[in-house]
């Protein structure tokens, strides 16, 4: 009875916060995107930002979540919790696109038309496919329908892919901006999309060892931290590889948007919080680590503020240099974008808790 | 000594010379009322012979030796539409060079390119933004859902979005502009579809913008692009842009140039 009551009071608190979200929602839409802190030289801001770290987020724990299916029979146990978090992170991703939209309720015209040499009208179809992918797989994994579940865990991969990768496609199309302007971007997304999934699945299957009745192996929580650890260095080098092919090149646009990251506006973003706090340190305690939960949680933690710089620092710092030698562009989120960024975000844990409680997620060990 | 006659010589000298100051005055006052009430500029028409479809790819050249920087063209665009405040569909860009004595100021107009391989166009994912068929780059704006991903895709800085929710003023000829959607310079279709030319090249006083038919050899801007050294903006992104500059110095342009927007 108490754990109910505790409940009751977790998802009024949550529907508190997620009002301030609707407010800011239904402020934008009336009011026009006037309120937000978007103008004509960085007309992307964060909620674009936002979108690609939680569709990275989505793709990263499936991978996670498939590679139990496909035999790695350690993360097995993993497999429903991780799904339902692609699902739930994946439900709240476009929901930035929606409201970031000029016109939102016009929407619909990106089903209606299809432009087959826009990455957006590809992704839309793949943003609407996706989250079915993901329910079918992880209805097969909860009724213990092997086939099922195999089938669509092999279909979600490429599906995954895809949709993440797509949001780097969609930046390095761009010619004009030429810090996105590069092949390897769609690479470095999803890299990083591995690693903030797995440190969220770290947080998350914590968590879930504190407050419910499912113990969690500590060997299983560790292993998912190796994983991290080799996947954040993939990440540094193919941000080595990037950051370093600029530099040599030396291009006056490419350079300068680089330079913007290394010593200009964003380097306190860049150099500190994504590559010293976001990549180094996280990098350091994990391959130290004794067997310290706590500092895989303070390293997860970590990665994951280090990549939702990241996503920021590539998206806004991106637009900061204009093209042909325009003005600067400045661009500071404001109170209403932020509002909505944290409504949102109790939305997607309101939707989990309710999730975890309801459905069968953990699986007996045998 | 000064006779009656040669006075009067001279008085009939002097009044033949008013005269012709006065005829010249007068001449040039009929010029002025009469190209005050003409409209506006006609586009030439292509000459078509029976028979034979001549194709239209409507450009523009900017004639940078005749540009005074005088922004004429900018209030005739930013009256000609229901343009938002704090942005323009067609602005001029400045920058200095050297050091006193030998200085210089470079003008620089610009708008939307209205690309061959247009970028914009390319990526619009609800096929708002197309090139007709005689070239012009249009937003339907009706059809645009505002994600501004071609104010991305542009390496002009040509567009801009409309991000206050007001009704519009309404007190244009053009087609009033729409809230919560991208708007840019479309080369006054409404205009040229009417066989006239565009608001900036009607009011430019140097007669330093000039429009016309491309691909019609007999047109000005197509004489000017042959026997001219011309230049484009970005000839690298490859997007082939339909405005063309005659005496322009990009390695400045391309620097740092103030003004404008």
């Amino acid at each position: 009875m108490g754990n109910n009551t505790k409940f009751v009071v977790w998802i009024g608190f949550l529907c508190i916060i997620m009002a301030l979200g609707l407010w800011a929602a239904i402020t934008t839409i009336n009011k026009g995107l006037i309120v937000t802190g978007m103008n004509n030289q960085v007309a992307w801001g964060i909620w674009e930002a936002v979108y690609i770290f939680f569709t990275g987020l989505s793709a990263g724990s499936f991978f996670l979540s498939a590679l139990g299916v496909f035999g790695v029979k350690t993360f097995k146990p993993v497999s429903r919790i991780a799904v339902l978090l692609a699902i739930i992170l994946l439900m709240m991703a476009p929901v930035f696109l929606f409201v970031g939209l000029g016109r939102p309720w016009r929407f619909i015209n990106l089903y209606l038309n299809f432009n087959p040499t826009s990455p957006i009208s590809w992704g839309s179809w793949l943003l609407s496919f996706y989250p079915v992918v993901c329910i079918v797989y992880l209805y097969g994994l909860i009724k213990d329908n092997k086939k099922l579940a195999t089938i669509f865990g092999i279909l979600g991969v490429p599906t995954a892919i895809a949709t993440h990768g797509y949001t780097g496609v969609l930046l390095g199309f761009i010619k004009a901006r030429a810090l996105w302007h590069t092949p390897l971007m769609p690479i470095l997304f999803l890299t990083s999309a591995v690693v903030s999934g797995a440190a969220l699945l770290i947080i998350v299957l914590v968590v879930f060892s504190k407050f419910t009745s499912l113990k969690i192996e500590r060997d299983l929580i560790f292993k998912i931290g190796r994983f991290l650890l080799w996947f954040l260095v993939f990440d540094l080098f193919i941000f080595l590889c990037e950051v370093l092919t600029t530099l040599s090149g030396g291009i006056p646009h490419h350079y300068d948007s680089l330079m913007l990251l290394l010593t200009g506006r964003y380097a306190f973003l860049f150099l500190g919080v994504e590559i010293l706090l976001g990549t180094m340190i996280p990098l350091l305690l994990l391959a130290s680590l004794g067997r310290k939960i706590s500092i895989l949680i303070i390293a997860s933690i970590m990665v994951i503020v280090g990549v939702f710089t990241m996503r920021f620092n590539v998206v806004v710092g991106g637009q900061i240099i204009q093209p042909y030698g325009g003005p600067l562009g400045t661009y500071i989120p404001t109170i209403v974008e932020w509002s909505f960024i944290i409504g949102v975000f109790a939305l997607g844990v309101f939707l989990y808790s309710f999730g975890a409680k309801f459905l069968p997620l953990t699986v007996k060990t045998e | 000594m000064v006779t009656k006659e040669d006075t009067k010589k001279m008085k009939e000298k002097k009044v033949s010379r008013r005269e012709v100051i006065a005829a010249g005055l007068t001449g040039l006052a009929g010029l002025a009322v009469v190209s005050g009430l003409k409209p506006a500029q006609l586009l030439a028409q292509p000459n078509k012979t029976p028979g034979q479809k001549t194709s239209i790819r409507y450009g523009m050249v900017i004639d940078l030796r005749r540009c005074i920087g005088c922004h004429a063209c900018s209030i005739a665009c930013k009256s000609e539409f229901d343009v938002a405040l704090g942005v323009y569909r067609s602005w001029v860009n400045y920058a200095e060079r050297g050091n006193y004595p030998n200085v210089r100021r470079f003008f620089f107009p610009r708008l939307c390119n209205h690309c061959e391989n247009a970028p914009c166009a390319q990526i619009c994912p609800v096929k708002a933004t197309t090139k007709r068929d005689d070239g012009i780059v249009v937003i339907d704006q009706e059809k645009c859902i505002g994600c501004r991903y071609c104010m991305q895709a542009c390496p002009y800085g040509a567009r801009y979005f409309n991000w206050r929710r007001e009704p519009n003023q309404g007190k244009t000829v053009s087609p009033a502009r729409k809230w919560g959607v991208v708007d840019k310079c479309d080369f006054c279709v409404h205009r040229v579809d009417k066989g006239i030319v565009p608001s900036c090249v009607n009011t430019c006083v140097g007669r330093a913008r000039i429009f016309g038919n491309l691909n019609d050899p007999k047109s000005e801007v197509a004489r000017l692009i042959s026997s001219n050294a011309t230049t484009v903006m970005n000839q690298d992104l490859g997007t082939k842009p339909s405005v063309y500059y005659i005496g322009a110095d990009m390695n400045t342009m391309e620097g740092a140039p103030k003004g404008g927007r």
